[in-house]
C-alpha cells in the first residue's frame, strides 16, 4: 500500500477555492468557546471560523475520502439503493454527489433538550442519598439536611446543564465528531465505518418525549465510544443514515430508513453486524433473503474418560472448594447443619482443629482425604461443564456445545479468531493431553458474556496432543504449530546467568529467613527453596521461545504449565517494546504483541529477555507485517 | 491564531521535521518563507509526488510542552509552599518556636525545595526522552527516561481518536492526542504535548489512512 496524504491531494487536485471550505468543515477544538460565550457579550480575541453548512463542502470531502482509500478497497462499486420515493436508483457512494453528501453530513447539533432530564435521571443514584436526607431532615424539622440536599441537587443540575450546553456532535466527512467540555476540551473523532453497533434504549419516559438514548460502539474496549443521551428520532435517523451510508460495501442504504416507532420494543439493540443487515436498514424495508442453514460437520467429541482425566490432572477442585466454603460461611451452614447441642451425642464433633494437629496420623489421613475430595470435585466440575462436548463446523462458524445439566452452545465465526493458545499442564502433559483456548474479538452484543467467556477460555477443554494438528487446521486452515518445524528464537544468551543471579539472591534471603526462624532446621526448607529457585531459573531461560512464522507470531513459555500461543499479522493491534534499567544493563528487551480480546487465554504475548538488537529488528519487522496485512473480513 | 486554518493544507513535509515547521510559527515564518506571512510552509515543499517516500524520521514533542509543564510545576510549588509555610507558622505558634520546630521546619523546607527543583528540572528531561514518528507503517512513539518503551500502532488498526486540550495547553497552542485500537492491554495510546496543528493533522492522517471497513 502506498501512502498518499489526502490533504496534499486536495491541494493538488481540487480547485483552489474549495480547500478553505474543506478545512473549515472540520470544527476546530476551540469552536465552542466562541459560540457559547456569545450570549454573554464576550467576543474572543480570535474567533475561529464557524463550520460551514455541510452540503457546501461535502462533495469535496467525499473526494478526499475517496482519494485516501482508493487503492485499499476494491469493493466500492456503484450500488443500487432504494430512493426516498421508493424507486430503485443507482448511486455510487464514492463519486461525490450532492445528495449523498447532504444525506450523510450534518451540522453540529446539541442533544435534545430533554437530555437534561435524562442525564439527571441517570445520576439519580448519586442524588438519592442527599434527597432522602433532605426529606428526613425536613420531616424532623431541621433544615440543615434540606439545604445540603438542595446544594447537591444544584451541583448535579449545573453539571448536567454544563454537559448539555457543551456537548455537540456532528458528522463531517464520514466521521462522527463529538465536542465536549469548555475548560478541558475534548474532541472525539470516530470514523463512521468503524461503528459496529448502534444501540438504542427507549423506556416509557423516552417515549413520551419521542427520544432515545443512543450508544455507538466500535471494536475498541468494552464501553460505548459515544453515548448520546438523548436524541430525537429525527436525529437518530440522520445518524443512522450517515453510519449506513458509510458502510458502502455493496450494502443497501435505505434512504427512508425506519422511523423509531413509539410502539417499538423498549430496548432496541440494532447490531450493525455482519449478518443482520436487514435489522439496520429498517424493519420492513428490505426483505430477508431465504437463509439456508449449512449442515454441521462434526469435528470433535470429548468422551467422559478424557474429562475424568482432565479433572484428575487439573486443579479445578480448588475452585469448587472455594465456592463451597463461600456458601458455607455466607449462610452459616455449619451452625445450621450441625447445631452445637448435637455434640453430646456425636463425639467427633467435640474434636477441635487443635486436637487434630497433635496427631500426625490424623493429619496425614485428613490431607489424603482432602486431596481425594479435591480431585473428585475437579472431575465433577469438568463433567458438569463439558459432558457431551461437541465441536463442529457450520459453514464458516465453529460450533461448540457442552454441559451436563444446562447445555451451552456457542458459535465462533472463524474470521473472528484473534489468538490461539495451547495449554499443557504438567500432569495432563504426562498423558499427552492438552487444551486449546481461543480468543475472539468483540461480543455479539448478547448478554451471556460469562458463558461466552467460558466457551472461549475452554474452547477445547481437553484433547490428545496427537489431535492438535488436525483441529488447528480446522480452526484456521493451513495453520501448523508443530514445535519442531518452527524456527525458534530463544532468550538472550546471558539470560541464564541473569536469572541465576536473581535466584541466588532470593535463595540467600530465603535461607537467612528460615534459619532465623528454625535455626539449623531452617536449612532444610531454605535449601529446598534455593534448589528450586536455581533449577527454575535454569529451566526458565531455556523454556522461553519466540518465533515469527509466515502467518504471525508464536510464543511459548512455562515450565510446569507449558503454554504455546500464536496470533496473526492481521490481528496485531499494537506492538510494544519495553526496556527496564535492568534490561538495559543486560542488553535485552521485552516484546509485547497486543491483540483484541487478549484476556481469556491467560497467555498474553509478552516475550521477555530478548536480545535488544534482535527485539528492535523484530519490532520493526512486525510493524511492517502488521501494516501490510490489513485485516480483511466480510 | 485560529487552529488548523492556514497551515493544515500542507501535511506531508517530508523534507522538514514537522515540529520545527509548525510548532513555532514565528520561527517558521522567519526561516522558511520571506514573503507572505500567512503562509507558514517552507519553500522547499515541491508539488507533491503521488507516493511519498516513507519518512522514518523522529519528531520531538513541541518544546512549548516544557513551558506548560513548568507552569504546572509552578502552581504545584506555590500550593505546596504556601501550605507548608502556613503549616510551619501554625506549628510554631501551637508547639512553641523550639529547637525541634526549627529542625523540622528546616527539614521540611529542604525536602520541599528538592521536590520543587525536581519538578522544574524534570520537564526538559522528559521532553528529551519522548519522540514519535508517523509514516506509511503507522504511528510509533518512544518514551520513558528510566523504563523505556516503544509503542507502535500499525495503520488501519485505529478505531477512533480523541484530541484534548486543557486551559494551559490551549494558551500555549498544545494538545493531547489519544488513539484507540481494539487491543486489550493497550487499547489507547496517548501522545501529550503536541502542537495543536500537528495533533490535528496527525489524527486526520491516522484516521483517513485506513480504508473503509472495520478491523475486528
Amino acid at each position: 500500500m502506498s501512502f498518499e496524504p489526502h490533504d496534499a491531494r486536495d491541494a493538488d487536485d481540487v480547485p483552489s477555492h474549495v480547500t478553505p471550505e474543506d478545512k473549515r468543515s472540520r470544527p476546530p477544538l476551540g469552536d465552542h468557546e466562541a459560540e457559547l460565550s456569545e450570549p454573554h457579550g464576550f467576543q474572543p480575541h480570535e474567533s475561529p471560523p464557524l463550520p460551514s453548512p455541510p452540503f457546501e463542502s461535502s462533495p469535496f470531502e467525499s473526494s478526499s475520502l475517496e482519494s485516501s482509500s482508493l487503492e485499499s478497497d476494491d469493493s466500492r462499486r456503484p450500488t443500487t439503493v432504494l430512493g426516498p420515493d421508493g424507486h430503485w436508483i443507482a448511486r455510487n457512494m464514492d463519486i461525490p454527489s450532492h445528495d449523498a453528501g447532504r444525506a450523510m453530513d450534518f451540522e453540529p447539533q446539541f442533544l435534545h433538550f430533554s437530555s437534561i432530564i435524562f442525564d439527571l435521571a441517570s445520576h439519580s443514584r448519586e442524588l438519592l442519598m442527599p434527597v432522602a436526607f433532605g426529606f428526613l431532615g425536613a420531616a424532623s424539622g431541621s433544615w440543615f439536611w434540606g439545604i445540603i440536599a438542595m446544594i447537591a441537587f444544584g451541583f448535579a443540575m449545573l453539571r448536567t446543564l454544563f454537559r448539555y450546553l457543551t456537548l455537540r456532535y456532528q458528522v463531517v466527512n464520514g466521521e462522527l465528531i463529538l465536542n465536549e467540555g469548555l475548560i478541558f476540551k475534548n474532541q472525539r473523532t470516530v470514523p463512521l465505518s468503524k461503528i459496529q453497533n448502534i444501540d438504542l434504549t427507549q423506556n416509557v419516559l423516552h417515549r413520551i418525549f419521542r427520544v432515545a438514548e443512543v450508544r455507538l460502539e466500535t471494536a475498541s474496549g468494552t464501553e460505548a465510544e459515544a453515548v448520546l443521551r438523548v436524541l430525537t428520532e429525527r436525529q437518530i435517523d440522520s445518524l443512522r443514515q450517515a453510519v449506513y451510508g458509510s458502510r458502502n460495501h455493496g450494502r443497501k442504504v435505505a434512504a427512508d430508513s425506519a422511523e423509531l416507532a413509539p410502539g417499538d420494543q423498549p430496548k432496541l439493540a440494532t447490531p450493525v453486524g455482519i449478518r443482520q443487515d436487514h435489522d439496520l436498514d429498517g424493519a420492513g424495508q428490505s426483505s430477508t433473503p431465504a437463509f439456508v442453514e449449512p449442515k454441521v460437520v462434526p469435528l470433535l467429541q470429548i468422551p467422559w474418560t478424557w474429562l475424568v482425566l482432565a479433572g484428575l490432572a487439573g486443579n479445578r477442585g480448588w475452585l469448587m472448594v472455594g465456592v463451597a466454603l463461600g456458601t458455607f460461611y455466607q449462610f452459616d451452614l455449619y451452625e445450621k447443619l450441625f447445631p452445637k447441642e448435637w455434640e453430646q451425642w456425636i463425639p467427633i464433633m467435640r474434636l477441635r482443629w487443635t486436637d487434630l494437629l497433635d496427631n500426625w496420623a490424623a493429619v496425614l489421613l485428613f490431607v489424603l482425604v482432602a486431596f481425594g475430595l479435591l480431585k473428585v470435585l475437579g472431575i465433577i466440575w469438568y463433567l458438569y461443564r463439558f459432558f457431551g462436548y461437541q465441536l463442529g463446523r457450520q459453514g464458516n462458524d465453529l460450533r461448540v456445545s457442552a454441559g451436563l445439566v444446562s447445555r451451552y452452545s456457542m458459535s465462533v465465526p472463524q474470521q473472528r479468531i484473534q489468538f490461539i493458545s495451547i495449554h499443557r499442564p504438567l500432569i495432563l502433559g504426562w498423558f499427552r493431553f492438552v487444551s486449546i483456548r481461543i480468543e475472539t474479538a468483540g461480543g455479539t452484543g448478547g448478554g451471556e458474556e460469562t458463558q461466552e467467556n467460558l466457551a472461549r477460555t475452554w474452547f477445547i477443554p481437553v484433547l490428545p496432543a496427537a489431535e492438535v494438528p488436525r483441529l488447528l487446521n480446522e480452526i484456521r486452515p493451513g495453520l501448523s504449530l508443530s514445535e519442531e518445524q518452527i524456527h525458534w528464537q530463544g532468550a538472550a544468551a546471558n539470560t541464564r546467568q541473569r536469572l541465576l543471579r536473581m535466584a541466588v539472591v532470593v535463595s540467600i534471603a530465603a535461607i537467612a529467613i528460615s534459619v532465623y526462624f528454625w535455626h539449623v532446621w531452617g536449612l532444610l526448607p531454605g535449601g529446598l527453596i534455593a534448589a528450586h529457585q536455581v533449577w527454575f531459573a535454569w529451566r526458565k531461560s531455556q523454556s522461553l521461545r519466540y518465533a515469527r512464522t509466515d502467518f504471525g507470531v508464536v510464543f511459548r513459555s512455562g515450565i510446569w504449565y507449558r503454554k504455546l500461543s500464536c496470533t496473526f499479522f492481521d490481528r496485531i493491534q499494537i506492538l510494544r517494546l519495553s526496556q527496564s534499567p535492568f534490561d538495559r544493563r543486560w542488553q535485552t528487551s521485552t516484546l509485547v504483541v497486543d491483540t483484541a480480546g487478549a484476556g481469556p487465554s491467560d497467555h498474553a504475548i509478552e516475550v521477555p529477555f530478548l536480545d535488544a538488537q534482535f527485539a528492535r529488528a523484530e519490532f520493526e519487522n512486525l510493524e511492517r507485517a502488521a501494516a501490510q496485512h490489513r485485516p480483511s473480513w466480510r | 491564531m485560529p487552529p488548523g486554518d492556514a497551515i493544515s493544507n500542507d501535511w506531508p513535509e517530508s523534507a522538514k521535521p514537522l515540529d520545527s515547521s509548525v510548532s513555532d510559527p514565528d520561527r517558521s515564518v522567519d526561516q522558511s518563507f520571506d514573503g507572505d506571512p500567512n503562509r507558514l510552509v517552507s519553500t522547499e515543499l515541491d508539488p507533491l509526488p503521488t507516493t511519498v517516500a516513507p519518512e522514518r524520521e523522529y519528531h520531538p514533542l513541541d518544546p512549548r510542552d516544557i513551558q506548560v509543564s513548568r507552569v504546572v510545576a509552578l502552581i504545584i510549588s506555590l500550593v505546596l509552599g504556601v501550605g507548608s509555610l502556613i503549616g510551619i507558622v501554625i506549628g510554631g505558634f501551637a508547639a512553641g518556636f523550639s529547637l525541634i520546630w526549627m529542625w523540622t521546619a528546616a527539614g521540611g523546607v529542604l525536602l520541599l525545595s528538592m521536590l520543587i527543583s525536581f519538578l522544574f528540572s524534570w520537564p526538559p528531561i522528559h521532553h528529551r526522552h519522548v519522540r514519535w514518528r508517523m509514516d506509511d507503517i503507522g504511528l510509533e512513539i518512544q518514551r520513558g527516561v528510566f523504563w523505556k518503551q516503544t509503542i507502535s500502532v500499525p495503520l488501519a488498526r485505529l478505531q477512533h481518536a480523541d484530541l484534548t486540550q486543557g486551559p494551559l495547553q490551549r494558551q500555549w497552542g498544545l494538545a493531547k492526542l489519544t488513539v484507540y485500537t481494539a487491543g486489550t492491554q493497550h487499547a489507547s495510546v496517548e501522545l501529550d504535548g503536541l502542537a495543536y496543528e500537528t495533533a490535528v493533522r496527525l489524527r486526520d492522517r491516522l484516521l483517513r489512512q485506513q480504508g473503509v471497513g472495520d478491523v475486528v
